[in-house]
């Protein structure tokens, strides 16, 4: 499997932001989203540049919906989620799971 | 937030415009509306329920931390689009290259870190007078006016040439405005507005306000509405109406808090009791509107008001359809139509109609502003054919690196565009650095002109600069990259690798960095020209006879509350009382009060009449400035007494009213007679005594900028009450410690009473005259940095001159050829340069000199002063830079340079 097929630590929040919010999701939306569930601040301009990245890969797909007064009459972009998409989370959560079986981080498995 | 908000700044609730300019101008076109709407409909959420300015820092946070991903999306968008191109077999596409370009560019712009420091510094020095002067332009031109629809809206301005009136907007009396209202038909709405002041009590401390009585329909005829409350209602203009305020927002915002209860509830100005009915918008804090604080109804009465009182300004609304050219003509008919029907008041007054925003600028000050303009455009050809001389010598050094690439596979198409993203990078640098400079240079401005000029203050780096800014950067490597560019890339493959190819090639690129230099010459000696002419003119100005002695004197304005000081009884008790206290600290060495300083200080024009010397039909009325004066105001301002007597103990209200002139009006009025003795009579309507003319003094500066003296009439103080004056003192020492004592000396007589401006006469002298200062420190800066920059050009032309002739040189001189002689035939070469340059810019000045005809003052717009001393620094600078290069070429070392031929 080539280096590239592996989800990013930040495509990977971005993706699952995306996946929860369902047809509700763009832009704006999901960088709320993940301020909601990780508490990060990110830039909306970090979002759209994994989004790209994602799109070019084949895991997100993008169209364009209607301009509205609140947005200074531009429209929004909204993203779904594409089946390569689902299956790369899918796999990066069995790539934790594997990764974290048996392991516990207790006091003796680090240096003090 | 309490501090008064920017012009404007409230009425969008819109994303803050200059963020979103930056971040969509990064921003890929495929991205640029989802993410800048996503923007938007979050700062609209934020603003909701943190409030605008949380909400803009957030906006300003996001913008700038999604910079570096906006760019990587853009860089993607190229990359993918290579990818894409190289798959079908196409080559390199143009943003693919574009980024290699601009990758090359880079490094070697690093590599010559000499010529790339210089060149943005140049570039970005234009770039920073070209943005300043537009933020000036911006204003003028596309700022917000605070009225709705200012299209069609009018205001009024005079203009009477014998008095030198020129376009002056408070100089209509209430009876004329209320004949143009009954008599024109052009007009939905004509208001007028007339300036005051009041001084507020209540709460704190008493203080003076600045405000505006307007007549009721001024809301509508602007089509303002109300931030809070209401404007005025249609009868609360006429007497006896109830006393109804409106308050400026930023006065609202700064005194009261902007609390909402302050609507409805009343305020105290000079003694009376006024309700607020309402805010007007932060709109109206626009140019000389930003001061006013309070807005009172101008109360309607035509029996009461003279025509000769002219201080009321007058605006109006247009019908639909009604062109402001025909508005004028009605308007004219009506005032010739006054002026015979009251000649001793209205004659010689012909008024203007103007579109609002044409009235911002007087004829004068939009010469000015075009001549600025069009000198900051010279200054950024100028710093363009420097970069483009550079550029010039770097291409002919490059050229065998240009053959090189050519030779392995290179377009010229893609050689042209190589040098030209070159040129790109260097100005957009110079751009960035610019726009900092620019800013500075404003800065600089509002302190030279001491804050007095609204205009430089309103100027602001706003959205339209910085695309200014932005236009400039792309179109100035145009004009400066694209000859060098070309040049280049020209020549061949053969040629250019030949060795010696370069110097032929070199030879002439030589001559088209010549021509530059020409260019550079002329354009400097013109703008030079242009700095000496305005210069000259307000050293005229300063060095009009002043007639009197300003040094020392301390100025303060008391404006005695109408109410506590309601007869003019009252008004003589309480100055005598405080010019007794004044007179009387020892660090007074004399005091006067006078109600209209020489000078500064416009006053009123009056027309009188002369006794047994029935005014004649068609002659210009007897006219002159007039002035309030105490006893002792000729003496502690040093004015001669020519003959007759002063203001003296014995004019007082019981005693017979007399006058003293000044020279002007003696010589003017009574030709070759003696005034002292005559007798006049005011040409207004409360006028029934002749006043006896007892003295002549020495004429005083007037306020306006001509040359001719300015007839000047006084009256005693005593004889006529006046309830606010200048309080004028002079003491031994600094004039502004006199301040305390002064203060405490008037607070001694009536511890209430405001004491204003309080300013040394010098400094007032300097303020009045500031806005003259600043524009010749401009076009002075200007025209050092064009001589500079062509004293440079001249030096870089005439140096590489000499390296390529290094070889003539030394066969020159191994055959005998002396020092002296190969001296001369360089110092010849340059100075055809200069000689040619200058002759060509001595056309353009003299053409560019009569569009100066009407800013010149007190000389020739063909100044022979100017004319001579101009070309004669440019020739010695241009010589000195010429003669560096010409004396290193009587140093060359001929074995070296015969050997390397």
């Amino acid at each position: 499997m080539a280096k590239g097929e592996f989800l990013g630590e930040f495509e990977e929040v971005v993706l699952l932001a995306l996946a929860r919010l369902k047809e509700r999701a763009y832009g704006m939306a999901i960088r709320q989203e993940i301020e909601d569930r990780t508490g990060r601040d990110v830039g909306v301009g970090s979002v759209y540049s994994a989004l790209d990245r994602l799109e070019r890969k084949g895991y997100v797909r993008s169209r364009v919906g209607h301009p509205t007064p609140e947005r200074g009459g531009r429209a929004k972009r909204y993203y779904r989620l594409e089946r390569r998409g689902a299956v790369a989370l899918q796999r990066a959560r069995e790539m934790h799971a594997g990764l974290w079986k048996g392991l516990e981080l207790g006091p003796e498995s680090y240096r003090r | 937030m309490t501090g008064r908000r920017p012009v404007g700044g409230d009425g969008r609730r819109g994303a803050p415009k200059l963020p979103q300019l930056l971040h969509g101008l990064l921003l890929p076109e495929t991205y640029r509306d989802d993410q800048l709407g996503d923007l938007e409909e979050a700062f609209g959420e934020r603003q909701r329920c943190l409030g605008r300015a949380a909400a803009v820092r957030w906006y300003w946070r996001q913008a700038i931390r999604s910079a570096a991903p906006a760019i990587a999306l853009r860089l993607r968008a190229w990359g993918g689009a290579r990818v894409h191109a190289r798959a079908e077999r196409k080559g390199s596409t143009s943003m693919g290259t574009t980024l290699q370009d601009l990758r090359y560019g880079l490094r070697s712009l690093i590599k010559s870190p000499g010529f790339a420091v210089v060149s943005v510094v140049t570039l970005a020095l234009a770039i920073a007078v070209n943005s300043a002067i537009f933020s000036l332009v911006n204003v003028i031109v596309f700022s917000d006016l605070p009225m709705e629809d200012p299209a069609t809206v009018v205001m009024f301005r005079a203009n009477n040439p014998r008095l030198g009136v020129e376009d002056r907007s408070r100089a209509f009396s209430y009876p004329d405005y209320l004949d143009f209202r009954e008599q024109s038909r052009s007009f939905e709405q004509l208001a007028a507005m007339a300036s005051d002041h009041w001084v507020l009590s209540g709460s704190d401390e008493p203080m003076r306000v600045d405000g505006l009585r307007v007549t009721a329909n001024f809301a509508d005829a602007w089509r303002l509405t109300a931030a809070a409350g209401r404007t005025f209602l249609p009868e609360e203009d006429r007497p006896g109406a109830p006393r109804v305020a409106l308050l400026s927002h930023g006065f609202w915002s700064r005194h009261f808090g902007a609390r909402p209860e302050v609507i409805g509830s009343s305020i105290r100005l000079d003694g009376a009791e006024y309700t607020v009915v309402g805010v007007l918008s932060p709109k109206m804090e626009f140019a000389n509107l930003a001061e006013i604080e309070v807005y009172l109804p101008m109360a309607l009465d035509r029996a009461n008001s003279s025509r000769d009182g002219r201080h009321i300004s007058i605006t109006g609304r247009l019908r639909p359809g009604v062109p402001v050219e025909e508005a004028d003509r009605e308007i004219s008919i009506i005032a010739s139509r006054l002026a015979q029907e009251y000649p001793t008041t209205n004659r010689g007054w012909e008024p203007a109609v103007l579109t609002a925003r044409d009235s911002l600028l007087d004829d004068e000050s939009e010469t000015v502003v075009m001549l600025l303009v069009l000198t900051v455009g010279f200054v950024l050809l100028i710093a363009c054919a420097n970069v483009a001389n550079m550029l010039l010598a770097r291409a002919t050094a490059r050229g065998r690196e240009m053959a090189v690439r050519a030779a392995l596979g290179a377009s010229r198409l893609r050689l042209v565009r190589q040098m030209l993203t070159e040129s790109l990078v260097i100005a957009a640098g110079s751009a960035a650095i610019g726009l900092a400079l620019s800013r500075a240079l404003m800065g600089g401005l509002v302190w030279i002109t001491a804050g007095r000029q609204p205009i430089f203050q309103m100027a602001v780096l706003d959205e339209n600069v910085v695309a200014f800014t932005v236009v400039l950067s792309i179109a100035a490597p145009l004009v400066f990259g694209l000859i060098p560019a070309m040049r280049a890339s020209a020549g061949g493959v053969g040629a250019a690798l030949k060795e010696g190819g370069v110097r032929a090639s070199g030879r002439e690129g030589n001559r088209a960095r010549s021509m530059l230099v020409g260019a550079q010459v002329a354009l400097a000696l013109m703008l030079m020209v242009v700095a000496g002419l305005m210069t000259r003119t307000v050293v005229a100005l300063q060095q009009r006879e002043m007639g009197f002695e300003p040094a020392g004197l301390l100025s303060l304005r008391l404006d005695l509350p109408e109410n506590k000081y309601g007869d003019d009884g009252r008004v003589r008790q309480f100055f005598q009382a405080a010019l007794d206290r004044v007179r009387g600290s020892p660090a007074v060495d004399g005091a006067a009060l006078v109600s209209t300083r020489p000078a500064v200080d416009y006053g009123t024009i009056r027309v009188f009449e002369i006794e047994g010397r029935p005014q004649p039909e068609d002659a210009e009325p007897f006219t002159a400035r007039t002035s309030l004066v105490s006893i002792g105001y000729f003496d502690l301002l040093r004015i001669p007494l020519v003959r007759g007597r002063v203001v003296a103990a014995e004019d007082t209200e019981a005693s017979m009213p007399v006058a003293v002139i000044g020279r002007e009006a003696a010589e003017r009025y009574w030709p070759g007679e003696d005034p002292v003795g005559r007798r006049i009579r005011i040409g207004d309507a409360r006028a029934t005594d002749w006043i006896r003319v007892v003295g002549v003094v020495g004429d005083v500066r007037g306020p306006e900028d001509t040359e001719q003296p300015v007839p000047y009439v006084y009256f005693p103080f005593r004889q006529r009450p006046r309830s606010d004056m200048r309080l004028l003192v002079r003491g031994a020492g600094d004039a502004a410690n006199l301040a305390a004592p002064v203060r405490s000396a008037i607070w001694g007589v009536d511890p209430d009473q405001p004491v204003d401006d309080v300013e040394t006469m010098e400094q007032v002298l300097y303020d009045f005259a500031s806005s003259s200062y600043a524009l010749i420190a401009l076009f002075t800066a200007f025209a050092a940095f064009a001589l500079c920059m062509a004293a440079v050009g001249i030096y870089g032309v005439m140096s590489y001159a000499v390296s390529q002739r290094a070889g003539e040189i030394s066969i020159r001189m191994a055959l005998g050829a002396k020092a002296e002689q190969v001296r001369m035939m360089i110092l010849g070469q340059g100075a055809r340069l200069v000689v040619f340059g200058s002759a060509a810019g001595l056309l353009g000045a003299v053409l560019i000199s009569r569009m100066l005809g009407s800013v010149v003052f007190g000389i020739n717009a063909l100044d022979p002063l100017t004319f001579l001393a101009v070309p004669a620094v440019l020739v010695t600078v241009g010589l000195l830079a010429n003669y560096l290069p010409a004396r290193r070429a009587t140093r060359v070392n001929p074995i070296q340079a015969l050997r390397a031929e």
